[in-house]
């Protein structure tokens, strides 16, 4: 086995600490790459080598610079170019080991309808749906398939280019709107329908696969709770799967990647709905957000694997027959306003207390007086926890919750509290509907209690305001360095 | 501490607290809520309820510029400080000494115009000398110390009154 020696990350925030963190304990040099306004993150410092580069999407540039500082491998975590066939192709050019599937495996499902032949092929059950075409042909599909349906774009992708329409006059006015978004936002206007499965859960299969032809699957994640079909609580295992339905799911998973030739870190995404039937949605070829739920509950490292996959190893004995012990629910925390349309938010992170202790996992790039843009993803953190069951890791991710204070920019911290809170949440009465159902009156905050107030004003006689650089705050007890008021020996 | 008001999501709260040694007492509707204060660090505080079998409540709070960022017992709370303009008591423009102390220098006057973070004084603690800064821009007033005065923990030191942008300041710099 010859994992590599030195790895560029062509990625930031929390995914190019988190590789970083295994890179180091693999003993694999980091290089890391940033944009001028990252110049200080702590995904920069977390390397032991770091680029300056025009952009985190540019795959020839981010090739050179792999090359110029003798990388032989590159990661590219999730999001940006980790599923661009340009990018696998540069990298091979340019001599590096991507670290992800072959360009073959990723062009086939990146495209919905060739993954969607490829899986009919395979015997992987799809939603049924249909071609693409004209507004007329899909009116008179959707009277096949029965309303509501999916108005989707071929090219769209991670709840993006996607809307349910309830009869054929909205059907005919969303397809212009969606088309002309679809052609604007992926190049491509192409939509086609799909059935609407109804209180579907979201549920996915980890996947991995070696260069020696063995496929395993590390179990399902539940991600049910979405908001504007972005996932916010992910766990494992779902509390809607059992051994049996696990074990049809798996061999699904399998199929499906086997079926594309896949190599390395995939996950493999279905919708499950009643009567255990289960539908692919779609293949997403690299490191998943929620892949720490995975790693709980199976003691498996996944960017370990990776590395080692991609270093030409077979998979270890503890991914070919993996077992599962206990649970784990992963939030992710995201600047956003939670009562407004979970609308992004941007500020200055003035003061930062993160939570741990045992069955606490912080996966997080944060740093007080970090300013916090509307530039990148809002996702600021997310808190991972593993119990011995699933009622001990909800207790232990609301502890969790309660302990993460971030302060200078609005988080969804409380609401995520609150959805934990939800009866229905308990018992694992989970789909994808569960926010809108459940949460849709939510607001934050509206009345200040006496305690808060009282605790206001004294903070406010000890001068706890935000400083011009914006780092920690004005504390005329900072330039003393440790003293406490009323002597040093009250503790 | 002095009457403060503070504004969420629209309605304005007219807060009544005071600070006395390590106690904390909140005026509200006639009524009076005791709490005793411990500071743990910088912007973080346990709040504990006598009346409450010593119960603990774990505080952050941080101001930035008039918007308030506290976060107790695991919730957050964004609000405004509304400073009330020329009325006595109001607003949070006052500074006070954190500890006893002797004052070494007085670097402004009454009626000078501050910036946030300028050292308005200098005191001298144990041994140890300390700045207190403006927390925002403002004019001085209520200043009355002078080198070498004794100040006492909790004494107020100043006031700094926050001074309405003029609209003419644009023009004239352009």
């Amino acid at each position: 086995m010859s994992l590599p020696r030195r790895v560029l990350i062509a990625n930031r925030g929390e995914i190019a600490v988190r590789i970083a963190r295994t890179c180091h304990a693999t003993g694999i040099e980091v290089v890391a790459v940033y944009t001028e306004p990252d110049t200080g993150s702590p995904h920069v410092l977390a390397a032991q080598r770091a680029v300056q580069v025009d952009s985190y999407t540019d795959p020839e540039a981010l090739c050179e610079v792999a090359v110029a500082t003798e990388c032989d491998a590159i990661h590219p975590g999730y999001g940006f170019l980790s599923e661009n066939p340009a990018f696998v192709r540069a990298a091979k050019a340019a001599g590096l080991v991507f670290i992800g599937p072959p360009v073959a495996a990723m062009e086939v499902m990146g495209s919905k309808t060739r993954a969607r032949a490829a899986m009919q092929a395979a015997g992987v059950p799809v939603v049924p749906g249909t071609e693409p075409g004209t507004a007329a042909e899909l009116v008179v599909a959707a009277d096949e398939l029965g309303y509501p349906v999916f108005l989707k774009a071929v090219a769209g992708g991670g709840g993006k280019g996607m809307s349910i329409v309830g009869d054929a006059e909205e059907l005919e006015r969303v397809y212009r709107q969606a088309t002309d978004e679809a052609a604007k936002s992926f190049g491509d206007g192409s939509i086609f329908l799909e059935r609407v499965v109804a209180r579907p859960r979201h549920i996915e299969i980890q996947v991995f696969a070696d260069t020696h032809g063995n496929t395993t699957a590390l179990g399902e994640r539940e991600c049910s709770i979405q908001r504007r079909h972005q996932k916010i609580i992910e766990e494992a295992p779902s509390p809607g799967v059992s051994t049996e339905l696990r074990q049809r799911m798996s061999e699904a998973a399998i199929a499906a990647a086997e079926a594309v030739g896949y190599v390395g870190a995939g996950t493999i995404e279905f919708l499950l709905g009643d009567n255990d039937e289960f539908f692919f949605l779609e293949m997403n070829t690299r490191l998943q957000v929620e892949h720490p739920v995975t790693e709980w509950i199976t003691g498996l490292d996944l960017v370990r694997l990776q590395l080692e996959v991609a270093g030409g190893a077979p998979l270890p004995a503890e991914a070919l027959q993996p077992s599962f012990t206990g649970h784990a629910i992963e939030c992710r925390v995201y600047a956003e306003d939670p009562g407004a349309g979970h609308l992004p938010q941007a500020g200055r992170l003035m003061l930062m207390r993160e939570p741990s202790g045992p069955g606490v996992r912080v996966d997080a790039a944060l740093a007080e007086g970090q300013e916090i843009g509307v530039h990148f993803d809002p996702m600021l953190a997310k808190v991972s926890c593993w119990a011995r069951d699933r009622g001990g890791a909800i207790a232990r991710m609301r502890e969790a919750l309660k302990g993460y204070v971030l302060l200078g920019v609005q988080t969804n911290l409380d609401h995520l509290q609150d959805v934990l809170a939800v009866p229905a949440f308990a018992k694992g009465d989970l789909t994808t509907a569960f926010l809108d159902e459940h949460m849709s009156q939510w607001h934050s905050a509206s009345e200040i209690p006496p305690l808060v107030a009282a605790a206001t004003a004294l903070a406010d006689r000890y001068g706890a305001a935000r400083n011009n650089s914006g780092g920690a705050v004005t504390d005329p007890w900072s330039t003393l360095g440790n003293f406490r008021l009323g002597g040093g020996d009250q503790r | 501490m002095t009457a403060r008001t503070f504004e969420i999501q629209g309605d304005k709260v007219d807060v009544d607290a005071r600070r006395k040694g390590d106690r904390l007492t909140l005026e509200e509707n006639g009524e009076t809520r005791a709490w005793s204060a411990i500071r743990v660090g910088t912007a973080e505080f346990v709040v504990r309820d006598d009346a409450d079998s010593g119960r603990n409540h774990s505080v952050h709070a941080i101001r930035d510029d008039s918007t308030w960022w506290v976060h107790v017992d695991g919730r957050t709370y964004r609000f405004k400080a509304v400073v009330e303009r020329g009325g006595s008591g109001g607003g949070g423009g006052s500074l006070a000494a954190p500890i006893p102390a002797t004052v070494v220098e007085v670097l402004v006057a009454n009626g000078e115009r501050v910036e946030t973070d300028q050292v308005l004084l200098v005191l001298s603690a144990m041994k140890m000398q300390l700045e207190i800064r403006a927390p925002h821009g403002g004019n001085v007033a209520d200043l009355e110390l002078q080198a070498d005065d004794p100040v006492d923990g909790g004494q107020q030191l100043l006031t700094i009154v926050p001074v309405e942008e003029e609209p003419a300041a644009e023009e004239e710099a352009s």
